[in-house]
């Protein structure tokens, strides 16, 4: 097989030097001469040798131009073939940690420049390229399929619209566009890349050969499981790359161009520890440095920036230092807190940063805090009473409402009669006491209600219907009325009357972390007489329970999207997890006993109202959360009719003051994913487009902190990783870009070449020997 | 062609004239000279004595021995002689050839004309004789002093034609020399070996003395060609197409073998050889020759 046949008739060649020994032995010049009896006898014994020399010369030198002329026709041996090669795809990992900064420069940079090489280099070969982001496999930067006539075009306009002309066209585009990209603050997903390049190959009819060129740092926990075997991500694509015979589809070149250092210290823990976060109530603000590197750290400091609540910019209005970090052994993750008191509700943007290093957009963090004047709470009771101090639900709003200087930051109101959407729509937590059962509409409002992150308490009590509260624990899981459970156990009968102790354990649930190492409280001594028995359902958790034989659950916490529900709901359930962890809690808690002192005496103890306040504050819907995402994940908007929002990302120098040219517009039904950290500024815009009264928020995005882990996986540990694979791969910092085209002609015209080097060196040779003129 | 006079190199001749040419052999002579006569005669010069044998001419008895010793001795007495030389040129087709501004021919005959002047000016008679195959020239031995203009008109004008065959031409010339003559042989000896020793042992035969000078060209003698080309013989029609470069280690090798050959067969005879390759190497070759002719002389000298 050859890769240019028609070439072969340059064989006829081989006759030229035959031809030109006999049209040489038709030149001569006529001597006249004296001694020929002397010329003639050193003929006679010269003739022999003189055929036998000119015999071997010609046959050198058809050898030659035959070996020349095979290896331009570039044959290609199956038995030595290598790779072929119809298609490059070059993956340039993007990702956060290629921001990174070494000796050379920045590793992001040489890793443009090796795929910008990789482009041209298969654009020179009219092999058709396409170029992807490692961090962003959800789009192609760009393609670039035919013959690139004349090379790419650099500037000034194409005089014609030749296929070539096109192609260099789009190969002047993608290159540009390479230069142009820089990095985002997303992982690298080279198996989402690879998952559609094997679906691309099975979809494919045509035996097409694709190179992919991965250029990036080769991250261990990209690539490598503990155990330093392929990750399962990866581990998984290939072995179905070779279940589906596949291999021969695809050669692999990884390109690594990490820098070798690992030293990065970075910010990988933002929180408020006192949400939700309440006007003139102290909160404290939690910082986590972590090193990566091989080195101690020492003397780590930073500061908490705290913006304005009003605003279209971050405008630090307090700079709060951090307690200096003295030192962080490698690997190590140090917290520090600091306190501060917002006085007014809103929302504040914050910034924490610590010292930059040669990672520097990891040391810093940002966060939204969305503060609130009051936490609401929705008192729902089953058996109201005119005495404010006789029935459950008086006896709750003094305890979460006390009179009094301090406020408690609660605000209580009674819900009376059927419980609807409307009345629960400003509350953040709903707490429903010895209620006895719930209409589907109840069910329904209180279902919209916890998934929308609000918590549900329920205090039981003598008038419970244990059936109606089986319903709530056991949903059906399809029809009209299928939703997640909103009761975390199974309701059996009232226990028989004793006089039981409440034990919370270790006292490590946070709503109890007042009394952490409090020894003999009073509220060892509070006594409850009568309770139910209760199975938690799967998940749920018993954060409390009674003394008695069987000890018996007293406080039970779940999640309004508790298990419970079959595979079937999975998306369901998924899709409420991730609302409870952005939006709100969507926590459920049950007590086992009444809130009035009916079925025990813990209304009388101090601590009621302390565990009821830090109930409330643990079962209300958290606003802040909901202001912080993961870069990658799409933000959560509200979806309102006729609303649309206008999205500020940070400009890229890092600096809060937007770029005009990089905001976009969501729709109604559209998500935004940002690929960045930073804060966000989304404005509501109405139809109308009435800008003044326009509503605008903060958003705060974080990349993964696992982004700022640097070690690398090494040539040796990729290599050993990737044995058993049985893919086809090149590995190495500096790998030729044409290390595919090359072994795909099997080396063989080289070798051609190579031996009509070593013949004409034969030849040359010989002819010295034989005396002839070289 | 040169002329008469040009064969008369003044230099050439100045060099010559410090050495002395003289015969290895005793020639018999009739003029004064410096050659020894082949015999023993009674004029100038005593030599020896030797007992009286029945026949000797009692003219030669040494009376005063007699007188005194009462014994017979016969006086012997050496008398310094004239030679008799025949320069004898090749004048074959094969002499025509030359590289540079001379033939092999004009340099032989240069150097026939500087012999024959030099032997002159010794009053040695010296003859001529021009050949091919066949004899072309004749110029009997003479001392006159027109001798010289005589060989020099003859070498004017000739052309080289023919093969070359000496035996032939030597043994009609010798006819015509009364005396053991020194036989000057100048030629390319492009001849066969039998050739060569048949004629040399003719000269040896007949008791002449003879010197042999080899003309060559220096293309004979290095082979310095390089493309193709056609060689045509000189003295016949053979021609050979060949790359000379490559023959030219093998050429060079048989043209050895045969100049070796001549030598060796000059030296069997007792003969002096030469050889000339081209005109600037006449001066050097004779006084080569006459150098190595002193030497002999006085090697013979020595023994008796």
């Amino acid at each position: 097989m050859f890769v240019n046949p028609l070439l072969l008739f340059g064989l006829a060649m081989v006759s030229a030097p035959v031809i030109i020994h006999i049209l040489n032995k038709r030149r001569y010049r006529v001597q006249n001469w004296a001694a020929m009896d002397f010329l003639l006898a050193a003929q006679v014994s010269n003739r022999r040798r003189v055929k036998f020399e000119d015999l071997i010369l010609l046959l050198l030198r058809m050898a030659i131009i035959g070996f020349l002329v095979m290896a331009v026709a570039r044959p290609v041996l199956k038995g030595l073939a290598g790779w072929r090669e119809d298609s490059r795809i070059v993956v340039v990992d993007d990702s956060f940690s290629m921001e990174a900064v070494s000796a050379t420069g920045k590793v992001f940079d040489t890793a443009r420049e090796s795929a910008v090489s990789q482009v041209q280099d298969a654009m020179g070969g009219s092999v058709p390229v396409s170029v992807w982001l490692g961090s962003r496999p959800e789009s192609l930067l760009g393609k670039v399929e035919g013959q690139v006539q004349g090379g790419v075009v650099t500037d000034g306009s194409p005089t014609g619209t030749s296929a070539g002309t096109l192609a260099s066209l789009a190969g002047r585009d993608l290159l540009d566009s390479l230069r142009e990209v820089a990095t985002s603050d997303l992982p690298l997903d080279f198996p989402r890349i690879l998952r559609k390049l094997i679906d691309e190959a099975k979809g494919s009819a045509a035996p097409v050969v694709r190179s992919v060129v991965l250029v990036s740092d080769y991250r261990r926990r990209d690539w490598l499981a503990e155990d330093g075997s392929l990750a399962d991500s990866l581990e998984v694509l290939f072995e179905e790359i070779k279940r589906e015979d596949l291999a021969d589809s695809f050669n692999f070149q990884f390109v690594d161009v990490s820098s070798g250092s690992l030293d990065n210290t970075a910010i990988t823990g933002f929180s408020i520890e006192s949400d939700p976060v309440l006007a003139g109530v102290p909160v404290r603000l939690a910082v986590e440095v972590t090193n990566y590197g091989r080195e101690p750290r020492v003397r780590v400091e930073g500061d908490v920036e705290v913006g304005g609540s009003d605003g279209d910019e971050f405008v630090a209005r307090h700079k709060i230092p951090l307690p200096t970090i003295e030192s962080i052994a490698p690997g190590e993750t140090v917290r520090v807190e600091i306190q501060h008191i917002f006085t007014e509700g809103g929302e504040y943007p914050l910034k924490a940063g610590i010292t930059p290093d040669r990672l520097a957009r990891d040391d810093e963090s940002v966060l939204v805090a969305v503060v609130r004047d009051s936490m609401q709470v929705a008192l729902v009771d089953g058996a109201p009473s005119a005495n404010r101090f006789a029935s459950e639900s008086g006896l709750l709003a003094a305890a979460l409402s006390p009179r009094g200087d301090v406020p408690s930051g609660v605000s209580v109101r009674l819900v009376e009669g059927e419980i609807d959407a409307k009345e629960l729509e400003d509350a953040d937590s709903v707490f429903l006491l010895n209620r006895s059962k719930f209409s589907p509409s109840e069910q329904a409002a209180l279902g919209a209600f916890a998934n929308s992150g609000g918590g549900i308490a329920y205090f039981l009590g003598n008038k419970i219907d244990v059936e109606s509260y089986l319903e709530l624990a056991r949903p059906p899981a399809e029809g009209p009325a299928a939703r997640p459970v909103l009761f975390p156990a199974i309701l059996k009968e009232v226990a028989p009357a004793a006089a039981l102790h409440l034990d919370f354990g270790e006292n490590d649930h946070p709503t109890l972390e007042l009394f952490r190492g409090l020894k003999n409280s009073s509220f060892d001594h509070v006594i409850f007489r009568r309770f139910f028995l209760l199975e938690p359902l799967p998940g749920a958790t018993v954060v409390a329970s009674y003394d008695d034989e069987l000890s018996t659950a007293a406080v039970i916490e779940g999640r309004y999207s508790l298990a419970g529900r079959d595979a079937s709901a999975e998306g369901e359930k998924e899709s409420a997890e991730d609302a409870a962890e952005t939006e709100g809690r969507g926590r459920i808690a049950v007590f086992n006993t009444t809130a009035d002192r009916d079925w025990g005496d813990w209304p009388t103890d101090y601590t009621y109202p302390i565990l009821m306040q830090e109930w409330v504050r643990y079962l209300s819907r958290s606003y802040s959360r909901g202001r912080v995402s993961q870069a990658g994940d799409a933000l959560r908007l509200e979806e309102k009719p006729g609303v649309s929002y206008r999205i500020e990302p940070p400009s890229e120098d890092g600096s809060s003051e937007a770029n005009p040219a990089d905001e976009v517009l969501i729709g109604l039904g559209e998500s935004y994913r940002p690929h960045s950290a930073g804060l966000f500024r989304v404005v509501e815009e109405t139809a109308a487009g009435d800008a003044e009264s326009a509503a605008s928020s903060w958003y705060s995005v974080r990349r993964e902190a696992g982004e700022s882990d640097l070690d690398g996986c090494g040539e040796d540990g990729l290599r050993a990783a990737l044995a058993g694979t049985g893919i086809r791969f090149v590995i190495g910092g500096n790998v030729d870009v044409d290390a595919f085209r090359r072994d795909q002609e099997g080396e063989v015209w080289r070798w051609l070449a190579l031996a009509a080097g070593v013949f004409l060196l034969l030849e040359l040779f010989a002819a010295w020997w034989f005396g002839r003129k070289i | 062609m040169k002329s008469a006079g040009e064969f008369f190199d003044s230099e050439l001749i100045a060099r010559l004239s410090r050495l002395e040419l003289v015969a290895k052999r005793i020639v018999d002579g009739f003029l004064a000279g410096k050659n020894k006569s082949s015999r023993h005669g009674f004029s100038v010069e005593f030599v020896e004595h030797r007992e009286y044998v029945p026949g000797d001419d009692l003219r030669h008895l040494d009376w005063k021995v007699l007188g005194r010793m009462d014994r017979y001795y016969i006086k012997r007495y050496e008398e310094e002689t004239n030679i008799t030389a025949l320069l004898v040129l090749d004048a074959s087709a094969s002499m025509t050839y030359g590289s540079g501004t001379l033939s092999k021919f004009e340099v032989g005959a240069t150097a026939a004309a500087a012999l024959g002047h030099l032997l002159h000016r010794q009053r040695d008679a010296v003859g001529l004789a021009v050949h091919d195959q066949a004899l072309k020239e004749f110029v009997p031995p003479s001392a006159k002093t027109l001798a010289l203009a005589s060989i020099a008109a003859r070498l004017k004008g000739l052309e080289p034609e023919g093969k070359t065959s000496m035996k032939e031409v030597l043994e009609r010339v010798s006819l015509q020399l009364p005396r053991r003559c020194l036989f000057v042989l100048i030629s390319d000896f492009f001849v066969s070996r039998e050739e060569i020793e048949a004629t040399l042992g003719f000269l040896h035969y007949r008791g002449h003395d003879a010197v042999v000078l080899q003309v060559l060209d220096p293309d004979e003698r290095e082979f310095p060609f390089e493309s193709n080309i056609l060689f045509k013989g000189l003295e016949d029609d053979r021609q050979l197409l060949t790359e000379p470069h490559r023959l030219r280690e093998r050429y060079l090798e048989v043209l050895e073998g045969e100049l070796r050959h001549l030598k060796k067969s000059c030296e069997g005879c007792g003969f002096d050889y030469q050889l000339i390759t081209g005109p600037e190497k006449i001066s050097e070759a004779l006084a080569k020759l006459l150098a190595q002719r002193a030497r002999r002389r006085k090697a013979a000298s020595r023994n008796g």
